[in-house]
């Protein structure tokens, strides 16, 4: 996945099969995070418990919201061009963060499906059948991340 | 026109001794960033900057703290300001805390 031209509006970045395939499946993967925020006040009752469940109420109702408004941006006319070196994918420039946040979800969800590992590499030299998929995932979502924020940040 | 009368009672010039600062009245609230292994670096300066408003340069320094210290502070800020930004970087999946500035 390259930039392959940038307008005043958007960026355009050229994938070739395997790299769209690639982002297909990890944002298919969406939501894979399950609790984003927690309560900041001090304090340790009741009270607090209530507040934390409200929230994550909404997180969850926010979250279902991201899902469909996702898959509408998957949709969406022009948003994939095919070219004859590959599938052209438009990011307008006021998506580039509502998508890395959609592609962090992914990243930290995966890691969090692994038991919140500190040591990455060592979590890679013991992959199993079963964590192999979340380490996959947790790279590709990553390396999609890196992609826009390198571009993003030597504009 | 009329004359201007001078006032028979002249302003009370004591002054207090002691005042209160703007911070015993309000404590501020330190905004704190923690390491982890999942966060990627561009990312992190990408949310630094987003939510913060700071150029690249100063985002990237927060983020090395953060990396290389295991924490960064990022702000001090009033209570609802704090709770703000902490909500704000745990959306982005940040691990934040606020804490009282003592």
């Amino acid at each position: 996945m390259k930039l392959v031209r940038r307008t005043d509006e958007a960026r355009v970045f050229l994938l070739k099969a395997s790299e769209l395939q690639m982002l297909v499946l990890v944002l298919s993967q969406f939501p894979l995070r399950d609790q984003d925020q927690q309560i900041s006040r001090f304090g340790n009752d009741e009270d607090l418990k209530g507040a934390q469940q409200l929230l994550n109420e909404a997180m969850a109702d926010r979250r279902k919201d991201a899902r469909r408004e996702l898959e509408a941006w998957l949709k969406s006319a022009g948003r994939f061009t095919h070219t004859a070196a590959g599938e052209e994918l438009m990011v307008r420039h006021g998506e580039t963060d509502w998508l890395l946040q959609i592609l962090n979800n992914v990243r930290v969800g995966a890691w969090q499906r692994l038991g919140e590992p500190e040591d990455l590499p060592g979590a890679f030299r013991s992959a199993t059948p079963e964590s192999i998929r979340y380490l996959t995932v947790m790279e590709m979502a990553g390396g999609l991340q890196s992609i826009l924020c390198f571009d993003e940040q030597n504009e | 026109m009329a004359a201007v009368e001078e006032p028979q009672v002249l302003p009370d010039t004591t002054h207090d001794k002691k005042t209160k600062s703007r911070d015993e009245l309000e404590p501020g609230y330190l905004v704190i960033c923690w390491n982890d292994p999942v966060n990627l670096m561009k990312f992190v300066t990408h949310v630094f900057q987003t939510v913060f408003g700071w150029d690249k340069q100063r985002a990237e320094k927060h983020m090395v703290e953060v990396h290389e210290q295991g924490k960064s502070v990022l702000t001090r800020e009033s209570l609802e300001r704090a709770e703000h930004y902490v909500h704000q970087l745990q959306g982005y999946s940040l691990h934040a805390t606020m804490e009282p500035d003592k």
